[in-house]
């Protein structure tokens, strides 16, 4: 049992890998090979076959042949062994082989095992005599095997009631046989030719079928690309053909769809940078609102107190020193939360200030080593909606590092490089796994989403336990969308 | 008594303006001589009245009292200059002192210290809100450690740790990632991390462009 479950197992894995190679095999070489293999198996069954039966009826034929051939020179030598002309005799053997190729032989026997006549030229074989009973009075015929063949031996009695010696004759397969394999050989020769022939129409079939199909493949990777135009208006009209068609009717709602995807994103962006726009725009305004009107009319109530505290000299002063202490402090918190929600110095002075201010900042309130280089940013001012990108991205960022990262120093450095402003963020915290972002997903898809709008590109870095890194790049001098 | 200083002021806010004059013209040897809300109605009147001292908004709307500082000094050139704003902030010093301003004080500390800062300039002195000193002198003593700048091609490469520098000299000198782990001891991946973090930060795609930038270093 077990050798069975063995060879069964060897037997199911030679199937599979028969059959992996198979699918492995590329369409052509299927239809070719299915094509030439069957003319091929047709073939060789048919050779076989006709083989079989043709050397089979041959052996059935030449027995008969040799009896019957036996029979007339028995009949026919009587009178010449009557009259003793044994020259005639050997003449009669001689016609009787030059007029039919396939006798090897034939001899008459007397019933003293003496050779009368023969058709040997160089002299009687006394093989042939051997185990011989030349007085047996029926006939009866056996293939000898010699070096020339199989012989059909056939012994007659030239009496029919025997004992009179007889003839032998010997008829060869040789000449059969040769007849047999030309036969089989010109089989061959057509089955070759067809062969042949199949492999052509094969080929010029699988041309056929597989022309659609390697057009279908390459607008397939056309569509992977995003190239949406592959539309194939040639086709045939069977099965290849309807899934041509049918594959036009997607490629034509995928262009539908990608246009109409194309339209969304672009509304999307335009939407999104209006909003960041607008939103930017708002906080200058606020900012400025609070700087110029509610700073300005707070430092002017200041002044007036002065005023008032030198005109009246009244017991007022303390009073007023009270208003003016706390009016400092309000012009300060308000001075404060207008840099908060847009430092105007990013507006006035660039952004390496305004970033300088900001890290000024930082390393005041947290407890974090902030490093800043900046490699040719002075040469000219960016555009502004560039800035102000740079500028939320790096805040966002340092917030983040802030509020997760649990780092104590920060490097930042921001090159201005061909046209391009580059800015590298890493901080030596915790990192995180980049599989698995964790809380503030919103933050980082926010800074991509912001560097996208600019056509800049966001790339973040980090492992666990290796700091994160994250780097950015923006045209410096802006694109897409302004106010 | 001496005659008395003419002074202009420079702001849009008029609520701050009239209290301005008011505090001004209480003072014995200060009159304001004149004053604008714009750019152009400033520069006009400064060449007219030259006077001894004009206090300057930081932030009048049509432009920047910064970029008005230089065109107030070309067309007055002895008139002291003080700058008034809500910007406590040091870049803004910097830019003001640099500009030619005589004075920075700030809006919060328009009583005592502005008539003490009209009288300092006056005198022919610089005066700088006194609570912004402190970090002033602080970061002008970085500035003049750090004045000679690095070229930008050192600057990046010392933006680098010394791992980084390392890992690739190495590469930038043929070795695999493996030949340098065994050399530094440290595992493989951690080699090719410090390699991307370091080609992130110097902003370089391929091999060829590391090697050049590290020959131009004279490092190769």
């Amino acid at each position: 049992m077990a050798f069975f479950s063995l060879q069964k197992k060897i037997f199911q894995l030679f199937f599979k890998k028969f059959k992996e190679s198979l699918f492995r095999v590329s369409l052509r070489y299927k239809i070719i090979g299915l094509a030439v293999g069957l003319v091929a198996l047709f073939g060789t069954v048919t050779i076989f076959k006709v083989h079989n039966i043709l050397v089979s009826n041959m052996k059935v034929l030449l027995k008969e042949e040799s009896i019957s051939v036996a029979r007339e020179l028995a009949s026919h030598s009587r009178e010449y062994i009557l009259i003793n002309d044994l020259y005639g005799l050997t003449r009669l053997l001689k016609d009787i082989q030059n007029s039919r190729p396939e006798v090897r032989y034939a001899f008459v026997v007397d019933s003293y095992h003496d050779v009368l006549a023969h058709t040997f030229s160089g002299g009687f074989p006394v093989d042939l005599l051997k185990n011989e009973d030349h007085l047996a009075l029926h006939d009866r015929t056996l293939p000898l095997l010699t070096n020339e063949g199989v012989v059909w031996d056939t012994f007659y009695p030239i009496l029919e009631e025997g004992g009179n010696g007889g003839v032998h004759v010997g008829i060869t397969e040789a000449v059969m046989q040769g007849q047999i394999a030309t036969f089989l050989r010109s089989l061959l020769m057509h089955t070759i030719a067809v062969m042949v022939i199949a492999l052509i129409l094969s080929v010029l079939l699988t041309l056929v079928i597989t022309r659609p199909v390697k057009k279908l493949l390459g607008a397939t990777r056309a569509i992977r690309r995003g190239n949406y135009d592959s539309i194939i208006d040639t086709f045939p009209q069977d099965e290849v053909g309807d899934l041509v068609v049918a594959f036009n009717a997607m490629l034509r709602q995928l262009q539908e769809a990608d246009a109409d995807r194309r339209e969304k994103e672009k509304i999307r962006k335009e939407f999104l940078q209006r909003i960041i726009s607008t939103q930017e725009q708002e906080r200058k305004r606020v900012a400025r609102e609070l700087h110029d009107q509610t700073g300005q009319a707070l430092a002017s109530i200041m002044v007036r107190l002065d005023v008032l505290d030198k005109s009246y000299k009244s017991g007022l002063s303390e009073e007023i020193g009270a208003l003016k202490k706390s009016l400092i402090e309000e012009m300060g918190a308000l001075h404060d939360l207008a840099r908060e929600l847009r430092p105007s110095i990013l507006d006035d002075m660039g952004l390496v200030p305004g970033l300088e201010l900001y890290f000024d900042q930082v390393r005041e309130r947290h407890d974090l080593d902030v490093e800043f280089v900046e490699i040719s940013m002075q040469k000219e001012r960016a555009d502004h909606c560039v800035e102000t990108c740079v500028y939320r991205i790096i805040q966002e960022s340092l917030t983040n590092i802030i509020k997760h990262a649990e780092a104590d120093a920060v490097k930042i450095l921001l090159e201005w490089r061909r046209e391009k402003i580059r800015c590298v963020i890493e901080d030596n915290g915790k990192g995180f796994d980049p599989e698995n972002i964790p809380n503030d997903r919103l933050g980082l898809y926010g800074m991509e989403e912001r560097a996208h709008l600019l056509g800049g590109v966001l790339k973040v870095d980090s492992e666990c336990g290796e700091g994160t890194m994250i780097s950015f790049t923006i045209p410096a001098k802006g694109m897409v969308y302004h106010e | 008594m001496s005659e008395k200083k003419s002074i202009v002021i420079v702001d849009d806010h008029s609520l701050l303006v009239s209290g301005l004059c008011l505090l001004l013209d209480s003072e014995s040897d200060m009159e304001v001589a004149g004053q604008a809300d714009n750019s152009d109605e400033a520069l006009t009147l400064i060449e007219n009245i030259q006077p001894v001292v004009v206090l300057l908004d930081i932030s009048i709307h049509d432009k920047s009292g910064l970029d008005l500082l230089p065109e107030i000094k070309r067309c007055a050139a002895d008139t002291k200059v003080i700058m008034m704003t809500m910007h406590e902030d040091q870049q803004y010093l910097e830019k003001a002192l640099a500009n030619g301003a005589n004075g920075y004080v700030l809006k919060k500390g328009l009583d005592v210290d502005l008539l003490y800062a009209i009288r300092s300039v006056c005198r022919g002195e610089v005066y700088v809100q006194p609570s912004m000193l402190k970090t002033y002198i602080a970061g002008s003593q970085k500035k003049e450690s750090k004045k000679e700048k690095p070229d930008d091609h050192t600057l990046l490469w010392n933006a680098l740790s010394l791992r980084e520098q390392q890992v690739v000299l190495g590469v930038s000198h043929g070795y695999t990632s493996k030949e340098i782990a065994e050399t530094h001891f440290l595992s493989e991946k951690t080699i090719s991390t410090y390699r991307s973090r370091a080609m992130t930060k110097l902003g370089f795609e391929t091999k060829a462009e590391l090697v050049k930038f590290i020959m131009k270093l004279g490092l190769f």
